[in-house]
């Protein structure tokens, strides 16, 4: 199984919206699939975003069980430290409504976010 | 609490160091260069960093830089004299906790302990509640 997470905005689930970058959503979205189908959606809690407080929910998610994330813009420090506790990071920096990143996520069209891509003076 | 403090002359730090050392259990280790530093972080469990300003290898900020590729887990902070907002700009995403200033006292060591208390208290997660559905 993967479960697999969407930082949000406001209560999050399937139809809501994406939050714009990882650390200062509200919650997660975390969506467990199975064989390519979702079998759960659950809403996870975001934790107080303190400066330099980027492991809190790497450790939250991974604490979660979550395995992958999907983010508009995330930065260096978080990303590596996803890597680190085995979390793969996806990235869609395009569209605002969950559902349709879920979508593409379930069927592999989603492309893991390269180091280029992260937010700030650690990546550009 | 172990901390590592990568600088190149430590005697401007002796007040920050003092009252860190206050605190029960904090064991410094010493880097003179952002090299020897990163060469000690590998592999190595550290609840800070502390980094000069400019070193005789790199800057400060190209240290954190380094560093969260090798311990991204670490917790940092850099000695510095850039307005708020062009700190902000050169550390976004490497995740500092704050910018000291070059002759850092006890009210700058009073705040780092306050923020790795406060990050460390956020990082407790009840096992098997993580998720609510």
């Amino acid at each position: 199984m993967v479960r697999v997470a969407i930082p949000s905005e406001g209560n999050g689930g399937l139809d809501g919206m994406r939050a714009g970058h990882f650390g200062h959503c509200d919650v997660f979205t975390c969506i467990d699939v199975e064989n390519g189908q979702i079998k759960q959606v659950s809403i996870l809690a975001n934790r107080e975003h303190v400066q330099g407080g980027c492991m809190v929910p790497v450790n939250l998610l991974a604490e979660a069980g979550v395995n992958a994330l999907v983010v508009g813009g995330i930065g260096m420090r978080p990303l590596m430290g996803f890597r680190q506790v085995g979390i793969e990071v996806y990235h869609d920096g395009e569209r605002a409504e969950i559902r349709p990143v879920v979508e593409d996520f379930l069927a592999g069209a989603l492309q893991k976010i390269t180091d280029h891509q992260v937010c700030g003076g650690g990546g550009r | 609490m172990i901390i590592l403090f990568v600088a190149k002359d430590f005697s401007r730090f002796a007040l920050l160091v003092d009252r860190l050392r206050r605190k029960q259990d904090v064991r410094f280790m010493p880097a003179a260069t952002g090299s020897s530093g990163l060469k000690q972080l590998q592999g190595m469990t550290m609840d800070l960093v502390i980094v000069d300003q400019q070193l005789d290898d790199m800057s400060g900020i190209e240290f954190v830089q380094r560093l969260v590729q090798v311990n991204p887990l670490v917790n940092t902070a850099i000695v510095g004299t850039l307005s708020e907002a062009d700190f902000h700009e050169a550390t976004e995403g490497l995740g500092v906790l704050m910018q000291l200033p070059p002759h850092p006292g006890e009210k700058e060591a009073e705040a780092l302990l306050a923020v790795i208390e406060k990050i460390t208290g956020l990082m407790q997660v009840e096992p098997n509640r993580a998720v609510a559905s």
